[in-house]
């Protein structure tokens, strides 16, 4: 590694560094300036540890977007029950309940809509949450240009 | 059996280290509490950034009372010093490798061109006086580079400032002696290959090793043999808009990866480029697995990704021809080429293109239709017999397409129509390389 690199020593300073304020009205946590920031972590852990610091900080309400577990009777007396799997974090499968708040910063987990460049690994923005589906917007690299392609419908769940 | 249903989310603050390759982020911070964990982690971490300015790396304070991750970013010479010279001549070797030429070409030229016999009464003289020059540089240059390691060593040992790891202070043992003599045994032990240290290496480093001159021009171009005929002239007549000396230095840079020379030719002066056209230069040669778009990143250039849409409508827009062998062409009837001539000679990728429409396309498609110059959709309706199909495969399996046939199809520059059943009339270009 090379020496010209700085080191910080505190999780408020991490994030001090990579989201900071920028003089506009925005937090620094919501602010689209930062939006092509990020921090690496080596592991998904960590990466779930940062998320929940920054998201706990950042201001608005918070909102809860759950999975619908659906075909589990309550008469089925298996090892497996929802609750069960709402717990279980793997790779590639994002969690049961995700915390978000208006305006942060979400990715796309799966191919949505190839064809206006919404899949695994987008950058998007959180905009509102509907009853079925969930309102988002596309981060543009350096084009901050909004046209009807750059939003986005994402409709997957239906809520319990 | 519970049917789960979840929005596909995530929140993109912090992200592994795996899920940023192929991202640039402009102000990035290394989490480093936990071990990175394969191989060549650190480097696309470290890469994603474009100066030391915007990246920050982050310690806990445990690990940093451990001292091992803190150490660890300051090791300066972990490996073993005669595995890095090994590692070291290894590199050059296989840079040099590449670009190497064969002295039996020289002796046996068969062949039959005016052309080639000029070039090659060049190329004895530029060998001989290019061997003799490099030779020496290389025997000067490693002279140096031991003394400096020997140096680097004494300094090392001296400071004391080597790492604690349980599996580093085995190693700390061995790297006590400083001499030469005391290396040999040790380079007994882990590199036999290497035979005497004292001693220039005498079999593989005495062939005469091809460096680029200072002007880089046809001849040099036509020397080199490595490259077939057809791409040559087509990379001479791509000459005039590019700089060529800038490539000079690539092949020694280590952090391009010893990126192939002819790559970085055709898309350096590009500030975008399209991901499916390095896409056919990575399968064409299997030199290496390297990531070429992240290596024109790094240079500065702009990868744009493709826009395919889904497998069933195959509607495409700069479609390579290699990238159109996934898909499935049962439901194409009819085909229509159109050039444009820049070119004497078609490359290899168009005419595999080619062969690929001929043999796999619908047996119902019997209108082909080369057209000549450049044609709108419009002209679609003009229908040529399909006897010069026939010119076309016969072309393609003698190769003899440049010489009787140039004014035909082929060019840099292939626009194929597609005409659908039951879909709308598509357009398709296709980029050749």
């Amino acid at each position: 590694m090379p020496k010209q690199t700085k080191r910080v020593t505190s999780v408020d300073q991490v994030v001090k560094f990579v989201f900071p304020y920028n003089g506009n009205n925005n937090n620094g946590l919501l602010d689209p300036a930062n939006y092509k920031n990020a921090i690496l972590c080596a592991r998904n852990d960590r990466a779930d540890f940062y998320n929940d610091y920054i998201i706990n900080q950042a201001p608005g309400d918070m909102l809860f977007l759950e999975g619908s577990n659906t075909g589990f009777s309550q008469s089925d007396t298996s090892d497996l029950s929802p609750t069960l799997l709402n717990c279980a974090k793997s790779k590639g499968v994002p969690n049961s309940r995700i915390t978000v708040k208006v305006g942060s910063l979400c990715m796309v987990m799966r191919n949505i809509n190839q064809e206006d460049g919404v899949m695994n690994g987008t950058k998007v923005i959180f905009l509102r949450k509907h009853r079925f589906y969930i309102e988002a917007q596309k981060v543009d690299d350096g084009k901050k240009v909004l046209t009807e392609s750059n939003l986005l419908f994402v409709m997957i769940i239906l809520e319990l | 059996m519970i049917l789960r249903k979840q929005y596909p989310l995530r929140l993109a603050y912090a992200m592994t280290v795996h899920k940023s390759q192929g991202k640039t982020i402009e102000k990035a911070c290394l989490d480093f509490t936990t071990h990175m964990f394969s191989h060549g982690m650190l480097y696309v971490a470290l890469s994603r950034v474009r100066g030391f300015k915007s990246f920050v790396v982050y310690e806990d304070s445990v690990s940093q009372n451990n001292g091992g991750l803190s150490e660890f970013i300051e090791a300066r010479n972990i490996v073993f010093p005669a595995m890095k010279l090994k590692e070291e001549r290894f590199i050059l070797d296989k840079s040099m490798k590449d670009v190497r030429l064969d002295d039996l070409s020289l002796t046996n030229s068969t062949d039959s061109n005016k052309n080639n016999k000029q070039i090659n009464v060049k190329k004895d003289e530029n060998i001989k006086m290019r061997s003799k020059v490099t030779f020496k540089h290389f025997q000067d240059w490693k002279k140096e580079r031991i003394q400096n390691i020997n140096s680097e060593i004494a300094t090392n040992t001296s400071k004391k400032s080597i790492p604690k790891f349980k599996k580093v202070q085995e190693i700390n043992d061995l790297e006590a002696p400083i001499d030469i003599d005391n290396l040999q045994s040790i380079v007994n032990v882990f590199a036999p290959e290497v035979i005497d240290l004292s001693q220039e290496p005498t079999d593989p480093w005495e062939r005469p090793t091809f460096t680029f001159p200072d002007t880089f021009g046809i001849d040099e171009m036509m020397s080199i043999d490595n490259i077939s005929l057809y791409d040559k002239e087509w990379i001479i007549n791509t000459f005039d808009s590019l700089e060529l000396n800038k490539f000079i230095d690539c092949r020694d840079d280590l952090s391009l990866g010893g990126c192939h020379w002819e790559w970085l030719v055709n898309f350096y002066p590009l500030k975008e480029v399209h991901s499916d056209e390095l896409y056919n230069l990575k399968d064409s040669t299997s030199i290496n697995n390297l990531n070429l778009s992240d290596v024109l990143r790094d240079l500065g250039s702009i990868v744009t990704e493709s826009k395919c849409k889904n497998n069933d409508g195959w509607v495409a827009s700069n479609l390579t021809p290699k990238k159109i062998r996934g898909l499935n062409l049962s439901s194409m009837c009819d085909v229509s080429f159109d050039t444009i001539f820049k070119q004497q000679y078609p490359s290899w990728a168009t005419m595999d293109c080619l062969n690929y429409f001929i043999n796999r396309s619908c047996p119902n498609c019997k209108n082909w239709i080369p057209f000549k110059g450049n044609l709108g959709a419009q002209q679609l309706t003009e229908t040529t017999e399909p006897v010069e199909l026939k010119i076309i495969r016969k072309s393609i399996e003698h190769e003899e397409i440049g010489k009787n046939y140039d004014n035909y199809v082929f060019g840099i520059k292939i626009l194929i129509t597609l005409l659908f059943t039951q879909q709308d009339v598509q357009i398709i270009t296709i980029h050749g390389i």
